[in-house]
C-alpha cells in the first residue's frame, strides 16, 4: 500500500474543492471546509511531509466567481484528540473539529508562486500524530477552510517522505468522512470513492449534495453490479438507504459518479457522505481497504428440458 | 363417450394397505383431489331429534386428508363450508378446475317430511362451489327424485367435465340400483342414460369410476362371481360399448364386501373400501404393479440446454449493463439470463462478461466455469414432460451402446396400459391429465445369464389445447433503467405504466366486439391526446414486466404505455367490458387483438409492438415520444427490445409542419448518437425525416424507431 496522492489515482477525481465562506452553497460546497486524515504505520520512523498542490485560489484550476478574492487556510494537526475527539470525525466544521495539536498552518490568497505548484507542511515525526488503534497507526489531520471570499479552491494533497518530491509513504493511507470534490468535465470519466464497510454494518445511508442531477451515482461492490442511488439537484441534499449484503462486509464499496453524457454539467462539485445504521460515518479511504471491489457474479446454470 | 382404447398390461398385481387415517367408525368411498383425498366417515356422532326422542346417531360427513411433502397423510378434518349437515353426506367428485364438487346427500324434501328414526331417507346428488376455501351449496342435480321415491348418488365426473356417471334405483332400470351417465350439452346435463345390461344386473351396481383410458370400474353385488359387494372393471371397445366386466383379483376383492374403487390420476395408486377387517367399512390404499416391472428407474435424460443467469443481478433497480456469455464452442449470447443448447456430449466452458454502458467499461470478465455433459449409463426417454391435447405425443427410447437390449421386448405403457412397442412412441391424447409413461424392456439373455427386466418411467402432463402453441413464451427482459425518474425541473416523478390492448387518437366504439373478448375488464383512458385501452396498470416497472410477459404468453399482443411526467396523466373515461373470457374464446380473441393493434400511420404509433413470433420476420416499432427526455426513452426502448450492435434499424422522424424539419433532423441525429453509445454500429442506423400532416400539431415531431430494417425500405 503506497500513499498517497489525495485524490488517489483509482478514485479518478481531479481535485478536492473548498469554497470561500462567502460563496453560496449552490456552488457545491455545503460547509466551506474539508478535513482529511493521513495514517502512518506505527513502525514507520522517517520524517513525513504533507504537500498541497495549488493551494492558492487563483490562476489555474481554481473556480473563479467574478474576481478571485478568496483566502484558504490549511492547518495540520497531530497529537492527542487529533482524531479521537468526536467533533473531528463529523461532517460539519462544528465544536472542536480543530482538535489536537496544531503542527502547522498557512493561509493562501492569490499568490502566483503557489499557482499550479506545491506547498509543503513538515517535516513531521510520525509520532507527532495521534496513535490510534482503531485506525491502525499515527494519524495526522489536515483541515482546509475557505476563510474569505467566494471562489472555489481546487487542490490536491500528497503524503510524502521528501519535502520537494512526491515519494509515497509505505503503508500510509488517507481518509475522510465527508468528501467534497470536483468532477471531470469529460462525461466519459467516472469518479470513484471507496467507503469501508466493517462487520457490524447492516445498511448504509448515503447523502449527496448539489449533484445537479448530472447523471448517475451508483453503488458497486463484490456483490452488486450497480445500484443507482437517489441523487440531488442544484443546492439540495438527497439520500437513500442501501442494504449491505453479507459478502460486502469487511470490504470497501465503490461509489461511482457517472455524468450524463447528454446534459453534462460543467464544473460540477459534489459533497458525499455515508453513515451506517447507527448513524456513524464510514471512512472513505483513498486507497480502498481490501482493494478495489470487483463484482463477482453468482452464476447459476439450470438444466432445461429441450 | 370417447376414450383412449388401450389394453391392460398383463400380469398386474396390487399391493394393499389399510389407510392410516381410518377411524374406529365407518370410513369409505372417496376420491383423489390434487394431493387431497375426500371420503365419507361416520367418525363424528350427531345428536338428532325425532319428534320427542333425542338420540345420538352416526351420520356420515365428508372428511379431507392431505398427503404432505414427507409422504404422510395428515389428520383428517371435516371439509369446510355448508356441505356437511346433520344428515348423511358421502361420495363426491370434482370438476377439472377443482372449483365445483358434486356429492351424495340426503334429499332435503325427504328430510323435511320428518318421518321417524327407522325411516330410510332417499339420496340425491348435490353440487357445491368453492369460495375462499369453503364449499358453498349450489344446487341439486335436476334428475334427483322430486318426491324422494328413489335415490341418486355416487357421482363421478370424467372426460373433461363432459360426462357424469352415477348410480340410481330410479324406475326403468334393470333392477336394484343401476349405473347411469349424463353428457354435458348446452350448459346442462342430458337425460340419464342407462349403461345397459352388460354392466347393470338385476341386483345393485354402485360407485362408478372411469380411468384416463376409459376403463370403467364399479361395484356390484349380483354378478355370477360376486361374493357380496365386489369391484369389477370393464374395458371399453372401439365402438364405445363395453366388454364383459371382470372381477378384479385379490387383494382388491375379498370374501367380504369390497367397493368404491378410485385411482389417483396419473399414477398407479388408488383406494378401495372394504369391511374385510371387521364390521365397519375401512379404506384401503393400493398400488398397482406390472409384476415384471415393479421398480422403474426415473428417466434421466442428459441435458443439452441450460439457462445461464447471475443470481446477484436483480431485475429491479439496476443500471444499463450488457451481459455477454461466451462459450468455448464459439457461441456468444447477450442477456443477463440466456438459454444455451449444446450439440453433443462433452466438456464445455463458459465465461461471463459484463459491460457498463454508462462508463463503456467492462465491469467483470472471464469468470470461466465448466459444464460436463456425460453419456448416461441407463436407457432414457427423450420426451418433453408437457404436451397439449392438440399435439401428437412423441417419444424415443435411447439405449446406451454398452447395454444389450432385446428390442423386440420394448413396450411403452401409460399408467400400466400398453400403448406402443419399439424404440419410438406416438400417441394422440384425447383428454388432459397426468400420466405415467413407462418404457419396459429386457436385456438379451445368454446361456449363463437370464434376461434382466429394465423399466424407465417419466411422468407426462397433457394440458388442454390453448393459445400457448401459437405464441411462444416471452422471457422477461430486465429493463436497465433507473427507478428514479425526474422531470426537467429535477423533481422526482413516478411513472405510471399501463398494459394496453391498443391505442388510438379517436375513441373506439363501446360495442366493438373485441372488448367482449378481452382477457378482463378494459378501461378506456385518455390524456387528451389519445385513447388507450388498458387491462392492467402499475407503478412498479418490475410488475409491468411480469404482467406484460404473462399476457404475451397468453397470446395477447399487448403494448406497454408509459406516462412519464405529471402533466401526461391518463384518466379513466369508461369501462368497456367486465366479463371474463372463456378458454375457447382465447384463441380467436388473441387474433382479434393482434389485428386490433394500431399500425396505421394515421393514428398514433404503438408504444411497443414487438411481434416475437418466430414464423414471420417481425418489424418492431418503438414510439420514442417527443418530450425533451427522450434520452431515457431511447435507453428504455433499447433495453426492452434488446437491440443488438449488428441490428439494422431506422429512425423515422415525422414533423407536423415544414418549419420543424430541421429540428426533427437534429433530434434524429441525437438519437443516432445515443444508439451509437449503446453500441449500435453507426453504419447500421438509417435516418428518415418526413413531413406528415397526421402528426398532431401539439406534438410537432414524432420519433419512431424500427428494426430490423432493410435498405430496400430506406427512405
Amino acid at each position: 500500500m503506497l500513499a498517497q496522492p489525495v485524490p488517489a489515482k483509482d478514485e479518478n477525481i481531479p481535485f478536492l474543492v473548498t469554497f470561500g465562506k462567502d460563496a453560496g452553497t449552490k456552488w457545491g460546497d455545503d460547509d466551506f471546509s474539508q478535513t482529511f486524515f493521513f495514517k502512518i504505520k506505527q513502525d514507520f520512523k522517517q520524517p513525513i511531509y504533507i504537500r498541497v498542490f495549488d493551494p492558492d485560489c487563483s490562476g489555474q484550476h481554481d473556480e473563479k466567481n467574478a474576481e478571485f478574492n478568496s483566502m484558504t487556510k490549511f492547518s495540520v494537526y497531530g497529537g492527542q484528540g487529533c482524531i479521537s475527539n468526536k467533533d473531528a470525525t463529523g461532517t460539519d466544521p462544528v465544536g472542536e473539529f480543530r482538535s489536537g495539536t496544531l503542527l502547522g498552518t498557512k493561509t493562501f490568497g492569490q499568490k502566483s508562486e503557489y499557482d499550479n505548484g506545491w506547498y509543503t507542511f513538515g517535516p513531521f515525526n510520525p509520532s507527532d500524530g495521534e496513535l490510534s488503534t482503531k485506525y491502525g497507526g499515527y494519524i495526522f489531520k489536515i483541515i482546509c477552510e475557505g476563510i474569505k471570499g467566494d471562489d472555489g479552491n481546487l487542490y490536491q494533497y500528497f503524503l510524502t517522505t521528501h519535502p520537494d518530491k512526491n515519494i509515497p509513504v509505505e503503508g500510509g493511507n488517507a481518509f475522510t468522512f465527508e468528501y467534497t470534490f470536483r468532477l471531470h468535465k469529460d462525461p466519459y470519466q467516472t469518479s470513484h470513492i471507496y467507503p469501508f464497510v466493517d462487520d457490524k454494518v447492516v445498511s448504509i445511508e448515503q447523502r449527496n449534495f448539489d449533484w445537479d442531477n448530472d447523471g448517475f451515482i451508483k453503488i458497486c461492490s463484490v456483490a452488486t453490479l450497480g445500484e443507482s442511488v437517489n441523487i440531488s439537484n442544484e443546492n439540495n441534499w438527497s439520500s437513500s438507504v442501501y442494504e449491505i449484503k453479507k459478502a460486502e462486509r469487511g470490504k470497501s464499496l465503490d461509489i461511482q459518479f457517472t455524468k450524463d453524457k447528454n446534459t453534462s454539467v460543467n464544473n460540477n462539485n459534489v459533497v458525499f457522505s455515508v453513515r451506517n445504521q447507527y448513524g456513524e460515518l464510514l471512512p472513505f479511504y483513498v486507497v480502498p481497504i481490501g482493494g478495489k471491489p470487483k463484482y463477482q457474479p453468482q452464476t447459476k446454470v439450470t438444466p432445461l428440458s429441450q | 363417450m370417447l376414450f383412449l382404447f388401450a389394453l391392460v398390461a398383463n400380469s398386474q398385481s396390487y399391493e394393499l394397505t389399510p389407510a392410516p387415517f381410518n377411524s374406529s367408525e365407518a370410513d369409505f368411498g372417496g376420491t383423489f383431489y390434487g394431493s387431497h383425498f375426500i371420503y365419507s366417515s361416520a367418525r363424528q356422532k350427531t345428536e338428532i331429534t325425532y319428534n320427542e326422542d333425542t338420540i345420538h346417531h352416526f351420520f356420515t360427513d365428508l372428511f379431507q386428508t392431505t398427503l404432505n411433502t414427507e409422504g404422510e397423510w395428515e389428520e383428517p378434518t371435516a371439509i369446510r363450508g355448508q356441505v356437511n349437515t346433520i344428515m348423511n353426506e358421502a361420495q363426491c367428485t370434482f370438476t377439472q378446475d377443482g372449483k365445483v364438487m358434486y356429492f351424495t346427500g340426503n334429499l332435503k324434501n325427504a328430510l323435511s317430511q320428518k318421518k321417524d328414526k327407522s325411516e330410510k331417507y332417499a339420496l340425491g346428488i348435490m353440487s357445491a362451489k368453492k369460495y375462499n376455501r369453503e364449499w358453498i351449496l349450489d344446487k341439486e342435480f335436476q334428475y334427483n327424485s322430486s318426491n324422494s321415491s328413489y335415490s341418486c348418488g355416487h357421482p363421478y365426473i370424467a372426460n373433461n367435465d363432459s360426462l357424469l356417471l352415477f348410480s340410481s334405483n330410479q324406475p326403468g332400470g334393470h333392477g336394484g340400483s343401476d349405473l347411469y351417465y349424463c353428457l354435458w350439452q348446452n350448459n346442462a346435463w342430458t337425460t340419464p342414460i342407462n349403461f345397459g345390461p352388460t354392466i347393470n344386473t338385476s341386483g345393485n351396481e354402485f360407485y362408478p369410476f372411469i380411468d384416463e383410458f376409459g376403463v370403467l370400474y364399479f361395484t356390484s353385488d349380483s354378478r355370477k362371481d360376486s361374493e357380496g359387494l365386489d369391484i369389477y372393471s370393464a374395458q371399453i371397445k372401439e365402438d364405445g360399448t363395453y366388454l364383459e366386466p371382470e372381477r378384479l383379483p385379490e387383494p382388491i376383492n375379498s370374501a367380504d364386501d369390497d367397493f368404491a374403487y378410485s385411482e389417483k390420476k396419473g399414477s398407479n395408486r388408488g383406494c378401495i373400501s372394504s369391511n374385510r377387517d371387521g364390521d365397519n367399512d375401512d379404506l384401503y390404499l393400493f398400488t398397482r404393479y406390472n409384476d415384471d416391472f415393479k421398480h422403474c428407474i426415473t428417466n434421466a435424460p442428459p441435458f443439452f440446454c441450460y439457462l445461464f443467469s447471475d443470481e446477484n443481478y436483480p431485475i429491479k433497480g439496476n443500471l444499463p449493463y450488457v451481459f455477454m456469455w461466451r462459450f468455448n464452442d464459439g457461441d456468444s449470447i447477450r442477456g443477463s439470463q440466456v438459454k444455451k443448447c449444446f450439440n453433443d456430449f462433452g466438456h464445455y466452458t463458459y465465461a461471463l462478461e459484463v459491460l457498463d454502458t454508462l462508463t463503456h467499461r467492462y465491469v467483470m470478465t472471464a469468470n470461466e466455469d465448466e459444464i460436463e455433459i456425460n453419456r448416461p449409463e441407463s436407457p432414457y426417454i427423450e420426451i418433453p414432460p408437457k404436451w397439449s391435447t392438440s399435439q401428437y405425443v412423441n417419444g424415443t427410447i435411447k439405449i446406451p451402446s454398452a447395454l444389450s437390449i432385446d428390442t423386440t421386448t420394448l413396450e411403452w405403457t401409460l399408467n400400466d396400459r400398453v400403448v406402443g412397442t419399439g424404440k419410438q412412441f406416438t400417441w394422440k391424447p384425447d383428454t388432459e391429465g397426468e400420466f405415467m409413461l413407462n418404457v419396459r424392456m429386457k436385456t438379451k439373455g445368454t446361456k449363463r445369464v437370464s434376461p434382466k427386466s429394465i423399466c424407465v418411467e417419466q411422468p407426462i402432463v397433457i394440458q388442454a389445447d390453448s393459445v400457448h402453441e401459437k405464441y411462444p413464451p416471452i422471457i422477461p427482459i430486465p429493463i436497465s433503467y433507473p427507478e428514479v425518474v425526474r422531470n426537467l425541473q429535477g423533481q422526482q416523478v413516478f411513472p405510471r405504466y399501463y398494459i394496453a390492448l391498443c391505442r388510438s387518437t379517436d375513441s373506439l366504439r363501446i360495442n366493438d366486439p373485441r372488448w367482449g373478448k378481452a382477457p378482463k375488464k378494459v378501461l378506456e383512458m385518455t390524456n387528451q391526446k389519445e385513447f388507450i385501452y388498458v387491462i392492467e396498470q402499475t407503478n412498479d416497472m418490475s410488475d409491468l414486466l411480469q404482467l406484460f410477459s404473462d399476457y404475451r404468453e397468453k397470446g395477447y399482443d399487448v403494448q406497454i404505455v408509459q406516462s412519464m411526467s405529471t402533466d401526461n396523466v391518463y384518466d379513466v373515461v369508461r369501462e368497456m367490458s367486465s366479463h371474463l373470457h372463456t378458454a375457447e374464446n382465447q384463441t380467436t380473441e388473441s387474433n382479434v387483438n393482434k389485428t386490433a393493434i394500431n399500425t396505421d400511420n394515421t393514428k398514433e404509433s404503438v408504444a411497443l409492438n414487438s411481434n416475437t413470433t418466430q414464423q414471420t420476420a417481425p418489424l418492431t416499432t418503438a414510439y420514442i415520444a417527443t418530450e425533451a427526455d427522450y434520452t431515457r426513452k431511447v435507453k428504455y426502448v433499447a433495453a426492452v427490445m434488446n437491440i443488438e450492435p449488428d441490428m439494422n434499424l431506422q429512425i423515422i422522424c415525422e414533423y407536423s409542419s415544414e418549419d420543424k424539419a430541421e429540428a426533427a433532423h437534429t433530434k434524429a441525429l441525437q438519437i443516432r448518437e445515443l444508439l451509437i453509445q449503446l453500441h449500435v454500429k453507426p453504419e447500421a442506423i438509417a435516418i428518415a425525416t418526413r413531413h406528415n400532416m397526421k402528426v398532431l400539431p401539439q406534438q410537432q415531431i414524432k420519433l419512431i424507431l424500427q428494426y430490423p430494417f432493410t435498405s430496400e425500405t430506406h427512405e
